[in-house]
C-alpha cells in the first residue's frame, strides 16, 4: 500500500465514485424513461401474440368487436421448475379467449390478454404483477402456485382488480381478499373426496402418509390430515420429505415394514411418478392414492407402468364426461394439437366465468364491478362441475375419484 | 480536504438529491418505482458481498441466505412475537451480521474453493430451514401480511411511503463502503486478499479481520432483508434459493468486485435487464453465465473496469498521441490494482 | 437390523453416482489444479444424452453411456481450452467462471430440451432381490457395478497407459514431470475431457432412478463436490470413499428428519471440513491458514 498516492488517489476516487453515482442516477431516469407511466404496456410486458387483438374476418355470426380492447393478464410460472402449470394454464385461456373474440367479444369489445411470467417466485411475481396492474387490466389469472398468489393477493385486493388463482393451498381464501377467487376445487375438497372414498367405500384403515414439504404438499398433508382425524383414524406413517428429495428408501423401507392398506401421497407430477417407480421397483404393490397430479400424462410418463392403480381425485378426470368435456377437448386439440387435462379445464372454466361476470357490468367494466358481479355467480354449469361463488372466492367444493389403468384416466368404480 | 474532494462531496449530495426527487420528477408508474425500490434495496446486499468477497477476498456464496436470515428474524419477530417492528427490524440486520459471522468461521481454516463450497453448504442448510420451519417459518408459503414500519407514510401505497428510507439506507451503505474501504480496515482487507501469508508476517490479525468482513456483509444483507420484509410485506423461502446468488454473483463480477459506482451500475443495468427480459429467463441466464465466465476470462476488473481502462486509453491517445508501452517497468502497480485498493 | 442394512444400502446407490462426480473433480483438480464447478451441468448434458439416445434411437444402455462419455467429454476438451488461463490462477477466478459455464450448460438445455423434463426406463426389469433382509432392485446393482468398473477402468488407464503415467506425473510433482517431457497442455486437457466423461456416464447411470431435468445437476453436483472434499480434494480412492459415504449419511438423516436432509447433511460437512480440511483420506496440503 503506497500511502504516498493514497491521498491523492483517494480524492481521484471520490470525484470518479461521485461522478459514477450521477450516472447511476442517469441510467434510473432513464429506466423510468422506457416506459411512459400512464396508459401503453410498458416496455417489459411482452404480449403473447395478442390474443384478443386478431379478431378473424371470416367469422360470419358475430361482428368483430370494436372499441377499447378489455385488458386481462395471465400471470404465472412460464420458466423455470414449474413452468409447466403456467403453460397448462396459458393454452386453456388462448382457446377460451380465441373463442370469445371470434364470437364477438365481449361487450362488443376484444378481449386482450397479456402474458407474465413470475418464474414461480413471489419476488418475481410481486413485480411482475405491480407491472400488470400499470397496463390497466380490469381482471387476471394469477398465479399458478400458492406462495406466489398469497405475494400477490394485497395487490390485487389494494387495485381492487379480481384475480383467479390456480393455486390449491386452503390458506388463500383465508386471506380475506374480495378480490380472490378459485378457478378449481381447494385443498380440502379434493381431500375430503379421497379420504371418503379411502374411509368408506374402501374401508381401508391403515394408510401411510408420504408428503413433500413444499407449498403443495404441505397444505395436501393438512387437508388430508384433517379429513383422518375428523374420522378418527390415525395414520400409520406421516412421512414428510423435501420438495427436491428424489430418492425414498427409508420411506419405502417403512412402508414395507407397516405393510398398509393405501399410500397417500401428496407431492408434484414428477417426484410423485419417482415415488411410484421407486415403490414398485420393490415389489410394493399397495394402492396409492392422492391428488390431481396421480393422473396427469406427466405423471404416467415419468412413472411408466408404475403409474397403473393410481388412484386421485380431481374434477376433471377424463375427456370424456359429457357433451360440454367433449367440445372442449376437441376444440383445445384443434388449437394445440394434444389433449387437454385437469389443469387445462381449471383455465377454461376461470375463463369462462370471467367473461360471465364482465357481460354483466358492460356499462362499466372495471376492476371492482366484475369482483361484484363473480361474487353472485351461482349455479354455473363448468367443465369441473357446478359453480357456485362463495364469498370468500371458493367455487368448486365437489371432485371425483379416478384411477389409471394402463395410462388412460378413468373413473372409479 | 482539497478542493477535488468538496466537489466530490456536493456532486454526492446533488446525487442524493436527484434520486430522492427521482419519483415525481420522473414521474415513475407504480411498477417503475418498485423495481427502483428493488435497486436500492440490492445495492446494500452487493456491497456486503463486495466487501467480504472482493476486498476481504474471502469467498461468500451464503449472501443471500443470509439476506434471508434477516428478512425470516424480522417477520418473525413481527408476525409471531409481536416485537415492536423497527426493532424486529434492527435484529434482523443483527441476526445477518451474527449468522454471516458464523458463516465466516469455516474461513479461520480454509480457503478458496473449500470455503465456496462450505458456504454454498451453508446456505443449501439456511434454505432447507425456511422451508421446513413449520408454522414458525411459514413453511413454504412464508409469511405474508407483515404490516408496514409505523412512521412509514402510508397515503400513497406502501412504496411510495418506503421511497425515502430505502434511499437513506442506500446512502448509508454507499458512505459506509467508501469509509471503510479507504481506512485501515480495508487496507488490512486488501493485504488479506493479495496475500493472507504476507498479511499475517506483517502482524496483521488475519482470522478476525476475515470474521469482520463476514459480519459486515452479514449486517448489510441482514438490513437489507429486514427492511425487504416490512416492504414487501411477504417472504418465502423462493426468494432466498441459492440461485438468486448467482445473480448477486454476476453483478458483482459485472461490477468489477471492487468497484463500488461499478456495483451501482451493474446491479441498475442487470435488473432492469431481467426486468426487460424477464420473457427468456433461460436465455438471459445463459447470457449472464457466459458473462461471468468471459469477465473472469478477459477482464477480472469487470465491465466497469473494463470501460474505465478504455476510457483512459482514449484520454491517453488523444493528449499525447501515442500508446504506453503494454507492459508496466517492474515495481509499479497496475494502473487497476492502484485504483481498486 | 436389516431395516438400517436397507438404508445404507438405498444410500450408496445415489452415494456411487457422488462418487463418479467426485472422481471427475478430483481428477481435474489433481491435475490441472482447476475447480470444476461445471461438474455438475456436465452429468445432466450426459443425463441427456442417454435420455435421448435411449428414447429416439433405442439403443442399448451401455452404448448411451459411452455415447455420453464421448460427447460431454468432448464438451470437456473445449471447455479446458477455454479456461486454460485460469489454470493454477486465482481459486475465486476459477469458481466463478466455471460456476457461470454451470449457469450456461443448465438453462442451454432448457432453451434445447425444455424444462419439462424426460424420463427413462429402467434397463434391466424383474423382481428385486433379497440378501440378509435387505431388498436390492436390480438397477441398483447395476449403478453399484458401473461405477466399480468405472474406477477400475480410470485406475487402468492411470497405471498402465503411457499417457495415464503422464496425467499421474503432472499430478504428483509437475515441474519434474515437465522436465522429463511431459506435455502438460495435452495433459490437461484430456483431464477434464475424462472427468467431464465420467460425470456424464454418471448422469446416465442416474437416469432411469431419477427424471432427466435440466436442474438435475445442481443437487447432484453440489453433493458430489462435498464428497470429492471429503474424500480429499485429489485423492481419487478418497473420491469414492466420500461419495459413498456422503450418500450413506443422507440416507441415514432421512430416516429421522427426511426434510432437514440438506441442512443437517451440509451443517456437519462444514463441520467435517473444519476440523479436517484435507478430508477423510486427503493428504495435509490443503490451502489453509
Amino acid at each position: 500500500m503506497d500511502t504516498g498516492t493514497r491521498s491523492h488517489s483517494a480524492t481521484v476516487r471520490r470525484w470518479r465514485s461521485s461522478r459514477a453515482l450521477i450516472a447511476g442516477v442517469a441510467v434510473a431516469f432513464a429506466v423510468a424513461a422506457c416506459g411512459p407511466s400512464t396508459g401503453g404496456s410498458p416496455s417489459a410486458a411482452v404480449s403473447s401474440a395478442p390474443v384478443g387483438s386478431v379478431a378473424p374476418a371470416g367469422s360470419a355470426s358475430a361482428a368483430p368487436p370494436s372499441g377499447e380492447a378489455i385488458k386481462v393478464a395471465q400471470i404465472a410460472a412460464h420458466s423455470g421448475q414449474l413452468a409447466q402449470l403456467g403453460d397448462w394454464d396459458k393454452e386453456a385461456l388462448d382457446l377460451a379467449f380465441k373463442e370469445k373474440n371470434d364470437a364477438g367479444g365481449v361487450c362488443g369489445r376484444p378481449l386482450e390478454l397479456t402474458v407474465f411470467d413470475d418464474q414461480g417466485d413471489p419476488t418475481v411475481g410481486v413485480n411482475v404483477t405491480r407491472q400488470a396492474l400499470d397496463t390497466g387490466i380490469v381482471a387476471a389469472f394469477a398465479t399458478t402456485e400458492s406462495a406466489v398468489t398469497l405475494a400477490a393477493v394485497p395487490l390485487f385486493a389494494e387495485a381492487k382488480v379480481p384475480h383467479f388463482t390456480a393455486g390449491q393451498s386452503d390458506a388463500i381464501t383465508k386471506e380475506g381478499s374480495a378480490y380472490v377467487f378459485r378457478d378449481g376445487p381447494p385443498a380440502a375438497a379434493f381431500n375430503k373426496t379421497l379420504a371418503d372414498y379411502a374411509l368408506k367405500t374402501k374401508g381401508w384403515t391403515k394408510i401411510a402418509m408420504v408428503t413433500n414439504t413444499g407449498g403443495y404438499g404441505d397444505s395436501e398433508r393438512k387437508a388430508f390430515t384433517a379429513q383422518l382425524t375428523a374420522a378418527n383414524v390415525q395414520p400409520v406413517l406421516d412421512a414428510t420429505v423435501a420438495p427436491e428429495a428424489q430418492e425414498f428408501t427409508a420411506q419405502i423401507n417403512d412402508i414395507k415394514r407397516l405393510a398398509p392398506e393405501a399410500v397417500y401421497t401428496g407431492m408434484e407430477e414428477v417426484q410423485n411418478g419417482l415415488f411410484a417407480k421407486q415403490l414398485r421397483e420393490f415389489g410394493i404393490t399397495v394402492p396409492m392414492i392422492g391428488g390431481p397430479p396421480g393422473g396427469t400424462p406427466q405423471f404416467v410418463e415419468v412413472a411408466g407402468a408404475a403409474a397403473d392403480g393410481s388412484i386421485f381425485a380431481s374434477p376433471y378426470i377424463t375427456n370424456d364426461a359429457n357433451d360440454q368435456t367433449r367440445a372442449f377437448a376437441a376444440a383445445f386439440k384443434a388449437m394445440h394439437n394434444k389433449d387437454p387435462e385437469f389443469h387445462g379445464a381449471k383455465g377454461y372454466d376461470g375463463a369462462q366465468l370471467l367473461f360471465k361476470a364482465i357481460e354483466a357490468t358492460c356499462a362499466n367494466v372495471t376492476g371492482e364491478t366484475i369482483a361484484a358481479e363473480l361474487h353472485k355467480i351461482s349455479g354455473h354449469q363448468g367443465l369441473q362441475g357446478m359453480f357456485t361463488v362463495q364469498e370468500n372466492g371458493e367455487t368448486l367444493d365437489k371432485t371425483q375419484v379416478g384411477i389409471l389403468e394402463n395410462g388412460v384416466a378413468k373413473l372409479a368404480e | 480536504m482539497t478542493g477535488g474532494s468538496r466537489v466530490g462531496l456536493i456532486a454526492q449530495a446533488v446525487a442524493l438529491l436527484l434520486l430522492l426527487l427521482l419519483p415525481t420528477l420522473a414521474n415513475l408508474s407504480g411498477y417503475q418505482l418498485h423495481i427502483v425500490e428493488l435497486i436500492l434495496l440490492t445495492i446494500p446486499l452487493g456491497i456486503g458481498l463486495l466487501i467480504s468477497m472482493g476486498h476481504c477476498g474471502q469467498i461468500n456464496l451464503a449472501q443471500v441466505a443470509l439476506y434471508g436470515v434477516g428478512a425470516y428474524t424480522t417477520a418473525i419477530l413481527i408476525s409471531r412475537a409481536h416485537v415492536d417492528p423497527w426493532a424486529a427490524t434492527f435484529a434482523g440486520a443483527l441476526a445477518g451480521g451474527v449468522v454471516g459471522m458464523i458463516v465466516g468461521l469455516p474461513s479461520l481454516r480454509i480457503r478458496g474453493h473449500y470455503l465456496a463450497i462450505a458456504t454454498l453448504g451453508l446456505a443449501v442448510a439456511a434454505e432447507t430451514v425456511f422451508t421446513a420451519g413449520g408454522e414458525l417459518t411459514g413453511g413454504p408459503l412464508g409469511i405474508g401480511r407483515i404490516p408496514a414500519l409505523p412512521g412509514i407514510d402510508m397515503s400513497e401505497g406502501r412504496d411510495a411511503g418506503y421511497y425515502p428510507l430505502l434511499v437513506g439506507f442506500f446512502a448509508i451503505a454507499w458512505a459506509f463502503a467508501r469509509m471503510l474501504v479507504a481506512g485501515p480496515i480495508g487496507a488490512a482487507f486488501g493485504a488479506i486478499r493479495d496475500d493472507h501469508l504476507a498479511a499475517k508476517g506483517v502482524g496483521v490479525h488475519v482470522g478476525a479481520f476475515q470474521l469482520l468482513a463476514f459480519t459486515i456483509a452479514g449486517l448489510l444483507a441482514g438490513m437489507a432483508g429486514a427492511l425487504y420484509a416490512t416492504w414487501s410485506g411477504y417472504i418465502s423461502p423462493d426468494s432466498f434459493r441459492p440461485a438468486q446468488m448467482f445473480f448477486l454473483l454476476t453483478i458483482l463480477v459485472v461490477g468489477g468486485m471492487r468497484s463500488l459506482p461499478g456495483l451501482v451500475i451493474a446491479t441498475t443495468a442487470l435488473i432492469v435487464a431481467r426486468e426487460a427480459f424477464q420473457q427468456f429467463e433461460a436465455y438471459q441466464l445463459i447470457i449472464f453465465g457466459s458473462l461471468v465466465t468471459i469477465v473472469m476470462l478477459v477482464a477480472p476488473d469487470g465491465l466497469a473496469g473494463l470501460a474505465v481502462r478504455a476510457a483512459r486509453w482514449v484520454r491517453r491517445s488523444v493528449s499525447t498521441g501515442t500508446r504506453r508501452p503494454a507492459t508496466p517497468a517492474l515495481g509499479t502497480a497496475l494502473p487497476s490494482d492502484r485504483e481498486r485498493d | 437390523m436389516s431395516a438400517w442394512l436397507q438404508v445404507v444400502y438405498g444410500g450408496l446407490t445415489i452415494g456411487a453416482i457422488y462418487a463418479l462426480v467426485a472422481l471427475g473433480f478430483s481428477l481435474i483438480y489433481r491435475t490441472i489444479g482447476l475447480v470444476n464447478f461445471a461438474q455438475g451441468g456436465l452429468l445432466m448434458l450426459g443425463a441427456y444424452v442417454g435420455a435421448i439416445l435411449l428414447s429416439e434411437a433405442g439403443i442399448p444402455f451401455p452404448f448411451a453411456i459411452l455415447a455420453a462419455f464421448v460427447v460431454v467429454g468432448a464438451l470437456g476438451l473445449a471447455m479446458e481450452r477455454l479456461l486454460r488461463p485460469l489454470e493454477r490462477g486465482d481459486l475465486m477466478m476459477m469458481v466463478l467462471a466455471t460456476l457461470g459455464l454451470d449457469i450456461v450448460f443448465t438453462n442451454s438445455a432448457i432453451v434445447l430440451f425444455g424444462s419439462e423434463g424426460m424420463s427413462v426406463a429402467v434397463p434391466v426389469v424383474g423382481a428385486p432381490i433379497e440378501i440378509a433382509g435387505v431388498t436390492m432392485t436390480r438397477y441398483s446393482l447395476v449403478v453399484i457395478g458401473s461405477m466399480v468398473v468405472i474406477a477400475f477402468g480410470l485406475n487402468t488407464f492411470l497405471n498402465r497407459t503411457k499417457t495415464g503415467l503422464g496425467m499421474r506425473a503432472i499430478a504428483i510433482n509437475r515441474d519434474i514431470a515437465l522436465v522429463f517431457g511431459v506435455n502438460a497442455n495435452r495433459m490437461n486437457n484430456l483431464a477434464l475431457g475424462i472427468g467431464a466423461g465420467i460425470a456424464a456416464a454418471g448422469g446416465v447411470l442416474i437416469a432411469p432412478i431419477l427424471y432427466v431435468t435440466p436442474q438435475l445437476g445442481a443437487s447432484v453436483g453440489i453433493s458430489g463436490f462435498a464428497a470429492a472434499i471429503l474424500g480429499g480434494l485429489g485423492n481419487l480412492p478418497g473420491a469414492i470413499v466420500g461419495g459413498l459415504a456422503f450418500g450413506v449419511f443422507q440416507s441415514v438423516v432421512s430416516v429421522f428428519l427426511p426434510a432437514y436432509v440438506n441442512a443437517i447433511a451440509f451443517v456437519i460437512f462444514v463441520l467435517v471440513l473444519l476440523v479436517r480440511p484435507w478430508g477423510i483420506l486427503g493428504e495435509r496440503n490443503v490451502e489453509k491458514l
